[in-house]
């Protein structure tokens, strides 16, 4: 059942793929040709960049065809629906590997390519372990927004934008705790979901 | 209480002051010494206007003594203030030690038990400090603060120029990772040396060699290449209309630097922007060195580096730490590698949470799924 399912997903995601698996392999080989001896690194900010659109693609293309199908095909398979939301899910987690790989063979490339100055290290496999994590988080939490129906996840968009704005808004007029910034530090910082796009993305670093 | 001490600045006796003292002054120093008391007096008309305004809250101001601070608070939080100026009191006199100089500064706590300012009094000029007695963390970094740049602007003036007037701290915090990438990557020649073990080229690179600072002597052509690039990048590209007439013989001297790996002309073009070039370690490094020699120097470290009499800053440095000036250096970097080095990348704890956050998406698609 897996292995059908992963083909599915595989037929569906290959064009996204591609370019995602240059860009993947790529990245890495920008990053250490633009190392920059100013603590701030713009190419850095391109690894989670990357791991979000990532995710999403292979989320958004797990669910694509059940959609269009209006889930015919699902409720047609002699399994529970969580069980086939599982395979789904790992049969994108796989999927996802494919840029995965490419980032670490970009990034050990580079740093065998590279020459940094003393005291400076390549940090490939570190960088990979980084990049799978993040997009592996980035790819669940997209999975389980899209999980639910269309109606859900508008209600789900419009609540968080809503929360957002009224958060602001009424911290700045009445002077008191802005909940959209207790919310951001929890997501952003440990052990928050979203901790691990945070911190150094260099392939060199000191 | 307060109109006592703002006797002293009452407009009759400063003009007797001014008059007593003009026949034996010159100009100059009568000058100087009208506008010290000037600021003398605005810093305490602004006191008194804090007072008054406590006043007006129905509360009473009293007055009383932490150490060598005086402290000025609303009576309805006399208690706070104290418990919060002692704290951070006996925090620094463990770290400096005694016989301290006089600190004559107070605090001044407005709107008693709310969220307010405190004016602090250092000897020239004033300051206002956030201080809220609700929020005892952040009370306490401000009056750190306050009483960390007091101490500092009591040091000789080669040290303050030396640490840029950073607030001492009551204990070393460096930003380990910022200190290291500084070492490694300043471009300079100096700064590579030092990374490698050379004490000479790190005191070279904060600016206390044996030999004087002189820049021409600390950058390799390609280090000189990139602070040519840096200093004339925007005239470059803004081109002509913004620079002015000899644009293109500029450029062609610029052109020149960055291909013919030529020093002299780089040096000339680095000359000619008028603006000096700093050490190649900055203030952060050079306040960090200073900490160590502090921490390294024990409690009468601080009594040491007030009664420096040198005015170099290596002798200064050795002094205060009582260790060999090469000792001293070796302890500073020695202490930065190995630091960072043991706070290297460790992506397993990153790891372990990500996967414990798949699991609650992957719950959350489950349990929320279509066919649940």
């Amino acid at each position: 059942m897996f292995k059908q399912i992963l083909y599915a997903h595989w037929k569906a995601s290959h064009l996204v793929l591609l370019p995602l698996t240059l860009a993947a392999f790529a990245l890495p080989m920008y990053s250490a040709s633009h190392f920059s001896v100013t603590d701030f690194d713009v190419s850095s900010g391109f690894f989670p960049a990357l791991a979000i659109v990532a995710g999403f693609a292979m989320a958004a293309t797990a669910w694509q065809w059940d959609q269009q199908g209006k889930q015919i095909y699902a409720m047609s398979l002699p399994i529970h629906g969580w069980e086939y939301a599982l395979l789904r899910m790992a049969a994108g987690s796989v999927a996802l590997m494919v840029p995965v790989a490419a980032l670490w063979l970009g990034s050990s490339a580079s740093a065998i390519a590279a020459s940094p100055p003393a005291g400076v290290v390549a940090y490939p496999h570190s960088l990979s372990l980084r990049f799978l994590n993040a997009s592996v988080v980035a790819y669940a939490g997209w999975f389980a927004l899209f999980s639910g129906r269309q109606r859900h996840q508008l209600i789900f968009a419009g609540g968080v934008l809503a929360f957002f704005v009224l958060s602001t808004l009424l911290a700045s007029t009445f002077g008191i705790v802005d909940l959209s910034q207790k919310l951001l530090e929890f997501l952003l910082s440990s052990p928050g979901p979203f901790e691990v796009f945070t911190g150094s993305w260099r392939l060199l670093d000191v | 209480m307060f109109s006592l001490k703002l006797s002293q600045f009452r407009i009759p006796g400063f003009l007797l002051l001014f008059a007593t003292t003009a026949s034996s002054q010159s100009l100059d120093e009568l000058q100087h010494r009208l506008s010290a008391q000037q600021a003398r007096l605005s810093i305490a008309l602004e006191a008194k206007q804090i007072a008054d305004s406590m006043r007006l809250e129905n509360s009473p101001v009293s007055t009383f003594k932490v150490g060598p601070i005086s402290v000025m608070s609303a009576e309805s939080q006399i208690e706070v203030v104290r418990s919060l100026v002692e704290e951070v009191w006996q925090d620094f006199e463990a770290v400096v030690g005694q016989p301290l100089p006089t600190f004559q500064f107070g605090f001044f706590f407005e709107k008693s038990g709310q969220s307010g300012e405190a004016i602090y009094m250092p000897p020239e000029g004033w300051m206002r400090l956030r201080v809220d007695p609700t929020d005892r963390n952040s009370s306490m970094r401000e009056i750190r603060n306050a009483i960390g740049g007091q101490l500092t602007l009591s040091l000789p003036s080669e040290l303050r120029e030396f640490i840029s007037n950073v607030p001492l701290p009551i204990e070393r915090s460096p930003n380990w990772r910022k200190l290291y990438s500084t070492i490694v990557m300043t471009p300079s020649i100096a700064a590579r040396d030092c990374y490698q073990g050379g004490n000479e080229a790190c005191w070279a690179a904060v600016g206390a060699s044996a030999e004087g600072f002189d820049w021409r002597t600390l950058y390799s052509t390609t280090d000189l290449q990139g602070l040519v690039r840096t200093r004339y990048q925007t005239s470059m590209a803004r081109g002509p209309g913004w620079y002015g007439g000899n644009f293109e013989e500029l450029r062609a001297k610029y052109d020149d630097c960055l291909n013919s790996h030529e020093r002299g002309g780089c040096i000339s073009l680095i000359d000619r922007r008028g603006r000096p070039v700093d050490t190649p370690f900055g203030f952060d490094i050079r306040a960090d060195l200073f900490h160590v020699a502090l921490e390294q120097g024990g409690r009468g470290a601080y009594r040491r580096a007030l009664d420096a009499d040198e005015s170099d800053i290596k002798t200064i440095l050795a002094a205060v730490s009582e260790l060999d000036a090469d000792v001293l250096m070796e302890e500073w970097r020695t202490n930065i590698i190995d630091e960072r080095s043991s706070r290297s990348r460790n992506p397993l704890k990153s790891t372990a949470l990500s996967g414990f956050w798949l699991g609650v998406f992957g719950l959350i698609a489950i349990r929320r799924g279509r066919w649940s």
